[in-house]
């Protein structure tokens, strides 16, 4: 598959360098980086963003699952979640719709979860 | 006071008892109930004599025994009305012996007939008297019985002077009748005695009840305390048991909050050290990174497998192998070049303690047979088993059935990081290792662990 416009929305910078540059490898292009969930819809508004990578504990008073409740509210994207937390799936009914890396991630786990992520959006399952 | 005194000796005449001053009181009492309508009576009963002996007798010797009688029998009634406003028991008993004094005084006003009112010339209408008077007298003996001093002086009051009278006329048939009421006085005195002897036993009874009924108000009143005092500790205890709950569940979310910032922190050096493997250019150097990026994966694994877990700290061993002998197959795309997986793992939880030094032997291993036992494309299988043979013993085994370790090597040897970690991680285990290179190279690793059957290995 050709890369995928991704914004990366994730409070820890030296995460956010490191999915920067795994991404980048994997052929994907990062089009913004934020930390806080108020952002979001903002930089979605002004950058053509085709996946949101999103952490699950973000800085500011909103947190991932509440930031894609937002962006699904405006925007017809995709999102990945991207977590520590292991039983995510059991607190948010969003998640189920949506792939979720457990952090530590692995390129290859990253990379099928855009790629699922993108499919299901295609197939209008989510 | 009488109350406990007839706990003591409820007997019947106890002097204690019936001398007491509640015991008394309540005579009076009941002197007071059965007098009242006798007032009336007796008024009754000296106008049917005052008529009948009209014809008879002087009207003025019967107008001043009836205003005499009449004078009495006003300070009775007034005694009467005062009986409500009394307050303490001595007042009480002093009323009892000013009510009993006027009966007495009746009593003398009826025996005063016999010598005021008395028909002499008429035996007929002595016979009316007598029989007047014996009604009187049995009346006073009913009436009066609830105090002693009041009815016996009164029956005698009212008789003896009559029997006197007969005594004193002299005849025959008058001696007679004076023997008679004589008697009668006597059987008068001796029922009043009898039926002031029932009195005093149901009052005595009554206060026995009083006392029982107190004891069981008494004890109703302990029950319901106890009940009272027990529905407030099933309250406390409830209300214990609901901030354990609570407590369990902030520690539970403690727990479960260090594990993600746990594995937060694993990622960032994970992070750190794919960042760092990206400016590196030779591949051994590469592969130490790629290699060290596992080792601290393997841990995040044991740390998701806890968070999972339900009590936070055991993970099931079984679950835990197989996700990181796959993970590391995966890595290595072992799986593309023919390598099979063999995997026996009991159903066993282990603490972390355990959990952490095995994870790191299995990573080490199963790296270092994959990195080394299938060369140019050579096929094969990797083997992992854990069992706990004894109670307190655990055996780890990996092995492949490939190419097989150099002969000469020694299990401590220096240049293999990855052995010199196997190895150090069996001593912190309290483990033997034994290397077997027969067909390929076998690993069997034997640990110490406590408590490890069913699903519950600890260190």
């Amino acid at each position: 598959m050709s890369g995928a416009r991704i914004l990366i929305i994730e409070d820890d910078l030296l995460i956010v360098m490191d999915l920067q540059t795994t991404l980048e490898d994997l052929g994907h292009q990062v089009v913004g980086t934020i930390s806080r969930g108020e952002e979001a819809c903002e930089t979605i508004e002004e950058t053509l963003v085709e996946v949101a990578l999103m952490d699950i504990r973000l800085a500011g008073s909103l947190d991932g699952i509440a930031t894609a409740k937002l962006i699904q509210s405006r925007f017809d994207i995709p999102i990945v979640f991207l977590t520590a937390a292991a039983d995510v799936k059991k607190e948010s009914g969003l998640t189920e719709c949506w792939p979720v890396v457990s952090k530590p991630f692995r390129e290859e786990e990253l990379q099928l979860a855009i790629e699922m992520a993108l499919e299901n959006h295609r197939a209008r399952n989510c | 006071m009488a109350t406990q005194l007839l706990q003591d000796d409820g007997s019947l005449g106890n002097p204690s008892v019936t001398e007491s001053l509640e015991f008394r009181v309540a005579q009076v009492r009941q002197l007071y109930a059965q007098s009242r309508a006798g007032i009336l009576w007796a008024l009754a009963s000296v106008f049917v004599v005052a008529i009948g002996l009209s014809g008879e007798v002087s009207h003025v010797n019967i107008a001043i025994w009836v205003s005499v009688y009449l004078l009495i029998q006003a300070y009775r009634y007034y005694l009467g009305i005062n009986f409500s406003k009394l307050e303490s028991p001595d007042e009480t008993i002093k009323w009892g012996r000013n009510f009993s004094f006027s009966t007495i005084a009746s009593g003398v006003a009826w025996g005063s007939a016999a010598i005021i009112i008395f028909p002499a010339n008429s035996p007929l209408y002595q016979m009316f008297l007598t029989i007047c008077l014996a009604g009187i007298a049995s009346a006073a003996s009913a009436v009066y019985s609830p105090l002693t001093i009041c009815y016996m002086p009164t029956i005698l009051a009212i008789l003896v002077p009559l029997s006197a009278r007969f005594f004193y006329e002299g005849q025959q048939v008058n001696m007679f009748l004076g023997s008679v009421i004589m008697i009668l006085a006597a059987a008068l005195v001796s029922s009043g005695k009898q039926m002031n002897a029932v009195l005093a036993e149901s009052l005595t009874l009554r206060y026995q009840n009083k006392d029982l009924l107190d004891s069981v108000t008494e004890q109703k009143r302990i029950a319901e305390n106890l009940n009272k005092n027990l529905l407030t500790e099933i309250e406390e205890r409830k209300r214990t048991e609901d901030n354990i709950k609570k407590s369990l569940e902030e520690k539970e979310s403690l727990l479960k909050e260090i594990h993600h910032r746990v594995k937060n922190n694993l990622q960032v050096i994970c992070s750190l050290l794919r960042l760092q493997r990206r400016h590196v250019t030779s591949q051994e150097s590469r592969t130490v990174f790629k290699e060290t990026e596992n080792r601290v994966r393997s841990m995040a694994m044991l740390h998701e497998a806890l968070y999972k877990s339900e009590n936070l700290n055991r993970i099931s061993a079984k679950e835990y192998v197989h996700d990181l002998a796959n993970y590391l197959f995966q890595t290595y795309n072992a799986a593309d070049q023919g390598i099979n997986l063999h995997i026996e793992v009991e159903d066993l939880s282990f603490g972390i303690d355990i959990a952490i030094p095995c994870g790191l032997i299995i990573n080490e291993l199963i790296t270092n047979a994959l990195k080394h036992a299938f060369p140019r494309g050579r096929k094969g299988e990797i083997r992992i088993f854990l069992h706990c043979p004894a109670d307190n013993e655990c055996e780890l085994v990996v092995a492949d059935d490939g190419a097989g370790l150099p002969k000469d090597i020694h299990i401590s040897h220096k240049e293999s990081l990855g052995l010199g970690i196997v190895q150090a991680l069996a001593k912190q285990l309290q483990g033997q290792m034994e290397l077997n290179v027969l067909n390929g190279s076998e690993f069997r690793i034997r640990f110490k662990c406590t408590a490890h059957r069913g699903n519950e290995v600890t260190a």
